[in-house]
């Protein structure tokens, strides 16, 4: 491990200004660079995972994208990973403060963070260790995560661990791993993320982490419609049965959602240590969504006319250095105009991108079920009419394509083609064409865990490799 | 009778439980179903035609049913490969389903050869269009000439490996058409349906037993 990180301690260009966050494997500090920009420094605590950033190293370059903190110098001695700094406070601490947090405002966190999987899943990639402790919520409302790179290394480790039992070492961080990942050993499949994004949806509804096999009771005795207890189960179930793809949790969420009359909006207030609201929200219907009023008295009727709760939270300094930002940025993203009379008089104004502004509902109906339905009526009705055009393409072909023209075989035109090619390019196809086979034949054994489909380079290579022997074949039937 | 039955299959509860995937998943069952379709069709035409109508282009019926063989067969191949695309765009080539993923490529590479051979069976059989560009009368043109067979050993002769196997299989490189014919009849119509029935059952044994496997797994 090495040394002990301190305050006024340097690591390269960085200077430690203090301590934010003490973690399972690891523990945080606020850190700044010479021009003073501020940073994040992880110092990784456990000798396993050290041991395994030193098999697998991070490459900066390579750990950003624009939902993630960026991955900006990594360090061996002491073993130290140097992020950007979001300004944003994290899930947990709501959670925290809040106890359970309004379904609308998780749904619309459990939707932002599908998005972020879904583009993570589009580049082939997946985030590992995804916790409420890894989700930052910015001042403008944009979801992001937190030690994206890091989490696939802490799979492998919390699967050593499991091996080892040691379970002491990772009981708060375990129900965030999908059974697969610390007993099968399935490591980077979205559907784990699918499933720690299921967790982080109970945790925030249900205001506190509950074991999994307790979730449903938990959800049904609080209220939470059949409905959402579907997603919920849906995305923590076993891995065969679970959503294969965050779009499919995404669109479930979104079908909850366009089934409620109920509509509204969320306002994450910037964290000042000044303003106690935290999270709150006004009537879809006001200012067509752009204007924001709110002082404390409107965050009084917000929470009497039921939209969406606007505690107060007092903001300990304890709690503020246990957040990503403890201190609130000295020039917010939104200009807020404040009022300097008395506290409860203030009135803040701001415009916002309507994008940017989350419209959700509230689901009042059952949907039952989401995820599949039976045969009857409707599965049966739209399998019979395919079949039924099937069978009429069938008997098209018949009465179109005579059995007496027939003077060669589609199946080997490719290679009909390749005979009236120069030697040397038939060479070069045939090993095209068997090495391309036996790849493709043997994939479980290069394959086990069933990745390549996620794989876009694998995909093209393959299409390109199918495209090719079409092309070839339309060619050889002309021949 | 209806309770009887229902007692036993338990249709209700088959039509009305709630187990196909909803949304654009709906489809991936297609080519599966399609393969049970078509499968039964091919074994069936191939049977009518193997049994009594051989051959006879003239008449109604046979020239329905050897039709009905040809299509049925190449799309019963095009199905199939879509539904190895599902086994893999569905993961369910990874364990415990290899065996799953190794069992439909043999399966693909039988329907293949069964596909091949067909076609030169029915090559062997020119028509009267075909017979007359060759100068040559019907009534003496039984094993003569097989244009598909000489196409068939053209294609196979620039495969790798796999080419010349079946060139030798299937006697392609006999200078007596007859042999050619024999060769392919004889795998067409007796040892492919038997293997493509055995793999065929195989298959669905082994997605049953991947189900148990999974389960045991967890």
């Amino acid at each position: 491990m090495g040394q002990t990180p301190y305050a006024g301690m340097r690591i390269g260009q960085y200077q430690l200004i203090e301590r934010i966050w003490k973690g399972t494997f690891s523990e945080s500090w606020r850190g700044k660079t010479i021009q003073a920009k501020e940073v994040i420094v992880q110092f990784i605590q456990h000798p396993n995972l050290v041991a395994l950033l030193e098999s697998y190293p991070l490459k900066p370059q390579n750990i950003a994208t624009e939902y993630t903190a960026e991955l900006i110098s990594v360090y061996s001695q002491p073993c130290a990973l140097v992020w950007s700094c979001i300004q944003g406070r994290r899930l947990d601490i709501y959670i925290k403060n809040l106890g359970k947090i309004k379904e609308s405002i998780s749904l619309y966190i459990a939707r932002k963070l599908l998005e972020i999987l879904a583009n993570l899943v589009a580049a082939g990639k997946t985030h590992g260790a995804l916790r409420s402790t890894r989700v930052i919520i910015t001042p403008n409302k944009q979801v992001m995560i937190t030690n994206y790179g890091l989490g696939q290394l802490e799979q492998i480790l919390v699967h050593q661990l499991y091996l080892e039992k040691k379970h002491y070492e990772i009981k708060n961080v375990l129900p965030y791993f999908a059974q697969e990942v610390w007993e099968d050993e399935v490591f980077e499949d979205p559907k784990s993320d699918i499933y720690s994004v299921g967790i982080i949806l109970s945790e925030m509804l249900l205001g506190k982490l509950v074991p999994h096999n307790e979730l449903l009771i938990a959800l049904q005795n609080n209220g939470y419609s059949p409905s959402i207890c579907n997603i919920i189960q849906k995305a923590t179930t076993d891995f065969e049965e679970r959503y294969n793809h965050p779009q499919e949790m995404y669109q479930d969420l979104n079908n909850l959602l366009s089934r409620s009359d109920q509509v509204e909006k969320i306002y994450v207030a910037p964290p000042r240590p000044s303003i106690n609201i935290a999270l709150e929200a006004i009537p879809a219907d006001s200012e067509e969504y752009r204007i924001y009023q709110a002082d404390v008295r409107s965050a009084q009727q917000s929470i009497e006319a039921e939209v969406v709760l606007a505690e107060s939270v007092e903001i300990l300094p304890e709690e503020l250095s246990d957040s990503r930002i403890a201190r609130a940025p000295k020039q917010t993203t939104i200009p807020i105009p404040f009022m300097t009379q008395r506290p409860d008089e203030l009135k803040q104004t701001a415009k916002f991108d309507a994008n940017k502004i989350m419209i959700a509902t509230i689901d009042k109906k059952i949907l039952d079920p989401l995820d599949r339905e039976s045969l009857w009526p409707w599965s049966i009705a739209k399998y019979g009419i395919t079949i039924l055009l099937g069978l009429i393409v069938l008997l098209f072909s018949i009465l179109v394509l005579p059995a007496s023209e027939i003077t060669s075989v589609w199946l080997l035109a490719p290679f009909l083609t390749l005979s009236h090619w120069q030697p040397i390019l038939q060479a070069l196809m045939n090993i095209l064409f068997l090495a391309g086979f036996i790849f493709i034949f043997f994939l479980p054994i290069y394959d086990p865990q069933g990745k390549a489909k996620y794989s876009n380079v694998f995909l093209f290579i393959y299409g390109l490799y199918f495209l090719t022997w079409i092309a070839l074949a339309i060619w050889g039937l002309f021949i | 009778m209806l309770t009887w039955l229902e007692q036993r299959l338990r249709l209700k509860e088959f039509f009305t439980r709630p187990t196909i995937l909803r949304g654009f998943a709906f489809w991936s069952y297609l080519p599966g179903i399609f393969c049970l379709i078509l499968y039964p069709i091919y074994t069936i035409t191939g049977l009518c035609l193997a049994s009594k109508y051989q051959f006879n282009t003239t008449q109604p019926l046979p020239y329905l049913l050897q039709t009905l063989h040809r299509v049925s067969g190449n799309l019963l191949l095009f199905f199939l490969f879509c539904y190895i695309l599902h086994l893999f765009f569905l993961g369910i080539y990874r364990k415990p389903g290899e065996l799953i993923w190794f069992c439909s490529w043999i399966l693909f590479g039988l329907l293949s050869l069964s596909v091949i051979t067909g076609y030169i069976i029915e090559g062997a059989f020119p028509t009267q269009e075909q017979l007359q560009q060759m100068h040559i009368q019907k009534k003496d043109a039984k094993y003569t000439e097989n244009l598909v067979a000489e196409k068939t050993r053209m294609s196979l002769e620039k495969m790798p490996i796999f080419g010349r196997a079946v060139i030798r299989l299937l006697s392609l490189n006999s200078r007596n058409p007859k042999d050619i014919f024999q060769a392919s009849y004889m795998y067409h119509t007796n040892i492919l349906p038997l293997l493509l029935l055995f793999f065929f059952g195989l298959f669905l044994w082994l997605l049953d037993r991947r189900k148990i496997a999974l389960r045991s797994m967890r």
